[in-house]
Parts: C-alpha cells; sequence; structure tokens
C-alpha cells in the first residue's frame, strides 16, 4: 500500500530521488534547495531535512542527482536557464555541508533540460537548449567537480536542413541509456517542445568513441509524426532483453519503442512502436521506469500517477493509477 | 582662478543644447505598478505609471529585473486603459510587456485580451509563470492621444500589465500598407551576433532579437561602415554588420515560420546586405513562396543594404519562405535581418464623436467618471461599464446607467448624444434644475432621476412626451426636500400632488437654503476638478477629434 513519506512546502515546484531512493532533493519557487534522508535504521517510514538553503536566485524548475559513483551531487536547473551543481562535502571539522561546485550558463539560451551519463572513460552531462542545441559537457578529473569541458555541440536532427530563425523551444527531455559501463559505446535519447519540426521528434544519438563525435542512430517517431511536439522520454534499464525498451509521451499519447541493438547497412539501429497508449489528459510531466525496466511510472497535468506494465504476450497496459491525496 | 572665458561657456552652453535636443517626438517608457523612475542599461528613461492610471493594485513580482520587477493588475471593470499623448495622424510602435512572475501565488497565470484605440491587439498567454512575453505593434493615430487597455475575457483571470512604451517611427517608415490597419509583430531578427539590438543603437527602439539557425554558418561584414539611407525603414546599422550563410549554392535557407495557422495578411521586411567584398556581382539570392519565385533575384549591395518588401498577399504556418542561390550565383544565400508582421483588421473609426463629446461633458462634471478612460464602445463587449452601445461598426451610445455612482454637482449639457434611449441617473446627489435639452432627445424613452435633489420645475420639453419618467424623491417644486444628512432615510409618504388648476406656491426660502452647498464647498470642487479635467482630456481627445477628419 501506498505510504505518506513527506510533507513538501508550499511553493515546491520539482523533487529528484536519489540513485538508491534513500534521499530527496527538492527545489521550490524562491531558490531553495532541500535535501531530506531516510532516517536510520532503514526500516523507518520517514524523511527528515538534512539540509536547507536558497541556493540560486529565481525558482528552480529541475533537479538532478549525479551518478553516486562520483559522489553525492545534484544539478539544478533554474527557471532563467542556468544550471548549478552542489556537491555534499565535509571541510574540516565541520558537519557535511552543500556548496556550489559549478555553474553552467549562456546568457542566449536557456537549459531546458540535464541529464547525467557514464560513458567508458569519464561522466558526462548532456544538456538541452531553448535555442534548440544540444550541447554535452565532460569532466575531465573524476576526482574534481568543478572541471567540466564543452565536449561537443549538435542540433537533435538527422538529415541535413538549413533553418533560418530562432528555434523556440518550450520544453525537452533527455534520457540516458541506463546501462552502466561494460563495453557498450554511451548513449542517450533526447527530444524537443518547440516551433521547429525538425527538432521535436526523440532521437537517439550514440558517440563515436574513433571519430570523438556523436552520432544519430535512430529516430523514435513514425514518418508522419516526425514534428509532434514532445513531452517526456524514458529510456527502460535493459536486464537481458536483446532490444532496448524506450518510452516516448507526446501529445498522441504514451508510445512504447523497442529499439534494436545491431545497426542495418546504414548504421542505423532498427526501431518498432509496441504500443501507443492514453491515459493522462494533455501534457505528460514525468515518465520513471523501476530497476528492472517493466513497470513505468508517469505523472501529467491531469495529477495523476499511472503504472503501465506488459502482459505476458507483450501488451502493454495501464496497471494502477493513483489519484492525489486532498 | 579666474572664470572661464564667455564666449567657452556659451559654446558649452550651445553644445548642451544641439545634442540636448530630442530627435524624436515621443519615447515613452512606462514601468507599470512602479512609482519610481529609473534608467536602464540601454540608457532609457522608465517611469511609474502614477500619472496614467489611477486604480489597479501594484505588485512585486519576485526577482523580475527592472521594469519587469512590478505589475499593475486590474481587479474590476470589463477593461482598464492607458492613455498617452502623441500626435495626431503619427506612426507609432507600442510594446506591452507581460511577466506573471506567480505575483499572487497562484501558479496560474490569466489570460486576457490587449487592445489599441478600440481596436483587437492579442490575447495575453504568459502560459508560464516564469517567461516573460511582449507584444507589439505599429499603427497611425487618429487623434492626439493613444491608448493601450487590458480587458478581463474570463472569470476571475485579472488582467496585468508590466511595462508599456511608445515610440515615434518616420512617417515615411513601413509605408506599404495604408493607415487603416496596424502592423502586429511577429518577429524581428538580426541574423548573427549574439546580442539583442534596440535602443540606443536603433534609435526607434525595435527589438531585433539575434538569430543563427539550423546547419547555417554567422559571417561578419567586411565592410567598414554600411549606408543605411537606401532603406526606407531605417534598419541599425548593427543588425546589418552580421549574416547567416548556408553551406552551398545547393543548400536553401528556409524561414522558421511562427505565423498562426490562419491564414493573415502579412508584411514582411528582408534587409541583405554584402558581406565580402569580393563576393559583389558573384552572389545572387532568389526567394521563394510557397515553391515560386518571388521577384527577381537579390544582389546584396556592398557597405549598402538592399531591403526587400512582401505584402499584399496572405500566408499561414503552413507557406514556405526560402532563400537559394540564383542560377547564375556562385556563392550560397544570405541575409541579414528580417522582420515579419501581420496586418490587423480594419481599424476601427472609434464611437461616434457626438457621443464622445456627450461623455467627455459628463466626465468633466462628475470626477467619478474620470477613471474610465479609451474607446468608451469598443472593442465590442468592452464598453464602459456604465453605458450601453449598438453594435454598430461605428457604435453609438444609447444608455446611460449611472444610479448609485455617487454623482454630486448639476447636470451638463450632453444633448450631443442624441441616440440615447435611457438615462438612469436616480441613486445620486444632482442637484441643479433639471435641463430642457432632456427632453428634446430624440429617442428618449426611459428618464430616471428620482433619488437625487434637483430643484425647480420639470421642464416643458419633458412633459406631455411619450417618455417615462421619474422624478420621485427630490427637492422639485411642490415637494418636501430631504436634508442633505438625512438623505438615506427612508422617504417619508408622497406630498400632496397638485393639480394644475391650483396656483403655484413658492417654497418657504428657508427649505431653499438648506439645499445648497456651502461657498467653501463649490470652491474645494473647482480645485478638484483640475486633475480630473486633466485626465478627461487625455482620455477622450483622440476620439473627439475624429469629427474633424
Amino acid at each position: 500500500m501506498a505510504k505518506e513519506l513527506l510533507t513538501l512546502d508550499n511553493g515546491t515546484t520539482c523533487t529528484s530521488w536519489n540513485y538508491s531512493g534513500t534521499r530527496l532533493a527538492a527545489g521550490s519557487v524562491d531558490g531553495t534547495l532541500s535535501i531530506f534522508d531516510s532516517r536510520d535504521p532503514p526500516s523507518s517510514s520517514s524523511l527528515h531535512s538534512t539540509f536547507k538553503s536558497r541556493v540560486l536566485e529565481g525558482n528552480i524548475v529541475k533537479i538532478v542527482w549525479i551518478p553516486p559513483e562520483y559522489g553525492d551531487a545534484v544539478a539544478c536547473i533554474s527557471a532563467d536557464g542556468i544550471v548549478s551543481l552542489w556537491e555534499e562535502v565535509a571541510e574540516d571539522s565541520q558537519s557535511l555541508q552543500w556548496k556550489m561546485c559549478k555553474s553552467f550558463g549562456n546568457s542566449s539560451s536557456k537549459v531546458l533540460d540535464a541529464q547525467f551519463g557514464i560513458s567508458l572513460t569519464s561522466l558526462k552531462m548532456v544538456a538541452a537548449y531553448s535555442d534548440g542545441n544540444v550541447r554535452v559537457f565532460e569532466l575531465s578529473d573524476p576526482l574534481e567537480l568543478r572541471n567540466w569541458q564543452l565536449q561537443a555541440e549538435f542540433q537533435n536532427v538527422i538529415e541535413s536542413v538549413s533553418s533560418f530563425g530562432k528555434a523556440s523551444c518550450l520544453s525537452a527531455s533527455i534520457s540516458w541509456n541506463p546501462q552502466k559501463g561494460g563495453s557498450q559505446e554511451s548513449s542517450f535519447l533526447v527530444g524537443f517542445n518547440s516551433n521547429t519540426s525538425e527538432l521535436n521528434s526523440s532521437k537517439v544519438w550514440e558517440f563515436d568513441q574513433a571519430h570523438q563525435r556523436w552520432l544519430p542512430v535512430a529516430e523514435l517517431a513514425l514518418p508522419e509524426e516526425k514534428g509532434d511536439q514532445l513531452y517526456a522520454v524514458a529510456w527502460a534499464p535493459n536486464i537481458g532483453r536483446p532490444y532496448e525498451i524506450i518510452a516516448v509521451a507526446t501529445h498522441k499519447g504514451l508510445a512504447i519503442w523497442h529499439l534494436g541493438l545491431n545497426p542495418d547497412h546504414d548504421g542505423r539501429l532498427p526501431v518498432e512502436r509496441v504500443a501507443l497508449l492514453s491515459g493522462h489528459e494533455g501534457m505528460v510531466w514525468q515518465m520513471e521506469w523501476d530497476m528492472s525496466g517493466m513497470t513505468l511510472a508517469t505523472t501529467g497535468h491531469d495529477g495523476m500517477v499511472r503504472l503501465w506494465q506488459s502482459n505476458l504476450n507483450g501488451v502493454w497496459h495501464q496497471q494502477a493509477a493513483f489519484e492525489p491525496t486532498s | 582662478m579666474t572664470s572661464p572665458p564667455i564666449s567657452f561657456v556659451l559654446a558649452i552652453a550651445l553644445l548642451v543644447l544641439l545634442f540636448s535636443k530630442p530627435s524624436l517626438t515621443v519615447f515613452v517608457s512606462i514601468d507599470c505598478g512602479s512609482s519610481e523612475s529609473s534608467i536602464d542599461k540601454n540608457n532609457i528613461r522608465w517611469i511609474g505609471d502614477d500619472d496614467y492610471i489611477q486604480h489597479g493594485e501594484s505588485h512585486q513580482v519576485y526577482l523580475g529585473s527592472n521594469p519587469l520587477s512590478t505589475l499593475r493588475v486590474f481587479t474590476n471593470r470589463k477593461k482598464n486603459c492607458y492613455s498617452i499623448r502623441v500626435g495626431k495622424g503619427e506612426k507609432i510602435l507600442t510594446r506591452a510587456s507581460f511577466y506573471y512572475g506567480n505575483y499572487d501565488d497562484k501558479f496560474s497565470p490569466p489570460v486576457f485580451d490587449l487592445q489599441f484605440d478600440g481596436n483587437y491587439w492579442a490575447t495575453v498567454n504568459t502560459s508560464s509563470y516564469y517567461y516573460y512575453v511582449d507584444y507589439e505593434a505599429i499603427y497611425v493615430t487618429k487623434g492626439n492621444f493613444t491608448s493601450i487597455c487590458v480587458a478581463q475575457t474570463r472569470p476571475n483571470q485579472f488582467p496585468f500589465i508590466s511595462s508599456l512604451e511608445v515610440r515615434s517611427l518616420d512617417p515615411k517608415m513601413y509605408s506599404h500598407v495604408d493607415s487603416n490597419h496596424a502592423l502586429i509583430l511577429k518577429w524581428r531578427y538580426a541574423s548573427g551576433g549574439n546580442q539583442t539590438i534596440r535602443y540606443p543603437d536603433d534609435v526607434f527602439d525595435r527589438i531585433w532579437t539575434p538569430a543563427d539557425g539550423i546547419g547555417l554558418s554567422e559571417v561578419k561584414s567586411e565592410a567598414s561602415g554600411i549606408d543605411i539611407s537606401t532603406a526606407e525603414d531605417h534598419p541599425p546599422e548593427a543588425a546589418l554588420e552580421n549574416s547567416i550563410v548556408s553551406s552551398s549554392t545547393r543548400q536553401y535557407m528556409q524561414f522558421i515560420n511562427r505565423l498562426p495557422t490562419k491564414e493573415l495578411p502579412i508584411y514582411i521586411t528582408a534587409y541583405f546586405s554584402e558581406v565580402m567584398k569580393s563576393a559583389v556581382g558573384k552572389r545572387s539570392i532568389q526567394m521563394y513562396i510557397d515553391n515560386k519565385p518571388f521577384l527577381s533575384p537579390i544582389v546584396p549591395p556592398f557597405g549598402s543594404v538592399k531591403e526587400v518588401y512582401i505584402t499584399n498577399m496572405t500566408a499561414s504556418a503552413e507557406t514556405s519562405f526560402v532563400l537559394q542561390a540564383s542560377e547564375t550565383s556562385t556563392l550560397p544565400p544570405i541575409i541579414n535581418a528580417v522582420e515579419v508582421y501581420t496586418l490587423s483588421d480594419t481599424l476601427t473609426a472609434g464611437t461616434d464623436s457626438r457621443d464622445v463629446e456627450g461623455l467627455l461633458q459628463l466626465q468633466l462634471a462628475f470626477e467619478v467618471l474620470v477613471e474610465w478612460s479609451g474607446d468608451p464602445c469598443l472593442p465590442y463587449p468592452y464598453n464602459w461599464d456604465w453605458i450601453q452601445c449598438t453594435t454598430d461598426v461605428k457604435p453609438r451610445v444609447i444608455a446611460l446607467y449611472l444610479s448609485g455612482y455617487e454623482l454630486r454637482g448639476t447636470l451638463p449639457d450632453f444633448s450631443s448624444m442624441n441616440a440615447l434611449e435611457t438615462i438612469d441617473f436616480h441613486n445620486n446627489t444632482m442637484e441643479g434644475p433639471i435641463l430642457d435639452f432632456l427632453g428634446l432627445l430624440p429617442n428618449l424613452k426611459t428618464l430616471n432621476l428620482s433619488y437625487n435633489r434637483f430643484n425647480g420645475t420639470i421642464p416643458a420639453s419633458l412633459q406631455n412626451k411619450n417618455i417615462e419618467l421619474d422624478t420621485t424623491n427630490n427637492c422639485l417644486s411642490g415637494m418636501k426636500c430631504q436634508p442633505l444628512s438625512d438623505f438615506l432615510i427612508p422617504p417619508p409618504p408622497p406630498p400632496q400632488p397638485f393639480s394644475g388648476d391650483e396656483q403655484n406656491i413658492p417654497s418657504p426660502p428657508s427649505e431653499l437654503h438648506a439645499g445648497d452647498e456651502p461657498l467653501g464647498a463649490g470652491s474645494l470642487k473647482i480645485n478638484d476638478l483640475n486633475i480630473p479635467f486633466i485626465v478627461a482630456m487625455q482620455t477622450l481627445l483622440p476620439l473627439l477629434f475624429i469629427k474633424f477628419l
């Protein structure tokens, strides 16, 4: 049964669990970052606040935890499009404190989404900007979260396109392939909600180590839907399937895609849409897979939380729905 | 130390005088909701809106930056207007900005309408509580004032405004459209560069947003200066110093189109200036609209600018605009700047000037009415709250509903409002005689003057007329007049009506004196009228002057 863990303050705009689900970060409209921890012993059912401070001017619209291999840190995206990286550090004999170690800013466009991924050699952060650009930053020293370098910059298009004007992107969604380490090249998925149809459809980008660049290897959209504005994407963890599962939400509904693992002759990975689900009336806000990649949780404009699963025949359906309390 | 020689002082004074001479007629920047003035980093002087509007509520917007850090919200009236003095028949650029910033802690930005001079301008939808939006229009004024209004269109969604700017333009600018239409800005871009260009680089304070594009490169011009005298819309030189270029002659350049899905008449200006001296004579650009060639090829001049107009046509989100190297060109297409406007519907001529005149008289006579401004009737249905209008193209005012507005004083002459059918003045403290002209209004059906302090007699023009007349509880001859302090006591039994046959008995002088106001109060009233007089003049003169066109 569902259990209430915490009541958040008025003005809270976003929350984010860390990878193990033991810490919750919350951001609010006045720029306050709060960190909540599970009490010891772990069987306790409540969280308590271990840090609360105003970390930036303007409100926080998104918080992303860094992979735990690199310490306890979060990236905060503010409404004016600045990403700031905050790390929990112990200095001298003082108690644990959160300090800003890096700020990514661009005067001409806002960061709409940012996500961390681990590649063979380093930690990377992908950021999607309001001008339609995708920028990949790389941590040069794994022991020092301050040192980031711009590793790549490109636009979310496959074909060669020349369009003049200022792309106007309302939102974006990024999801890394959760596969950690191994021999596979790192890859991620990004899509936009913008006025430029070429940017919108979610595309899978894979890093070409030999040429040190990112290549588009798949597009998760039917030909007639390539311009549909995207709400959210989520890449499912893979525990042994011969294909990847990816969820893509647009105004047409929630699509479940299978992504093949072996490229075709043109270097593209085969894609197949295996389900189109409806449920949320209006925009899908957020999607999360469970650890096995078998259950997808979604929330949206209707305020509901919905769980989706496929049965043994591979047919996807809604397994449960939760009404917001009070 | 000796003082500087007088010729030096005179030279300095002359220099200051020359440079301080304003080059533009109107350059007003209003920081709505603020009562202070400031100068921003572009050297634009912002003033508070206390002198323009006396109602609404001002709010601080958390962590907005000037002039978006304050706003004024209006919780009543169908519309609320700012009236700004301009030259009659002047071409002006008007910009209104809105930043919700969750000022009311409801996380729910309102949706409402923006209007100018009785015309619909836009539906303001800030859609997210941490982005600002602005709207810009270019039009020719019809009077000495322009009024910009925000109108409530949905219940409990209160209109607000963050800033308002009015700028004069050269009358020859944007001249490929007649003055009966406004240009509504969709977008205005300067290619390349990364800074927004506005005043003082653009003396008309147009805002040129930097834009690059997908698959395009930015090129800076080699020209040491660019002669803009060949372009009639005076683009700022800064907007032409960079351009965007496609990767090859085979690569076309398509505009990202943000027009509405509905087909609308458009007005586009595109600016081309060659960036490389060596390219003169080698570059030629053909424009295609919906895959059809438009005009002959464009050859960008080096060191100056060629302006291209796209007018007298309609377009929508489905229309494609493409620049491609023409067949004879050995270099790929470039573009330096572009402006895209849609044309408004035909601008209204406003409410009939006879009604505007009459309403002005009412506002001059009754102070509380000067709070209403903008066109009295338009756009339909956003009339002033106490009038009723016809739905004609040029509306008439057919009713005055001023019951309970605490009007005090004598009736003005609003006899020019000859379409009036209903006048309801009951439940005020108006005094003085009932004027003859009321009975001469040709369409009047109902006249309710009850519960006031009118004295004298009912004029002959109102007798034996088919007008529903109510004059109960006044100070007319034969009536027992209530003392002013006891006005709200329930009225006593009606006085004995006298017949026409009886001789009229004059009222005792002491009763007449009781109804008079002390002279001191009269003097104060005259002083108080000065401020509303100024506001009323601001409010209605633009419409009054229509009659002379």
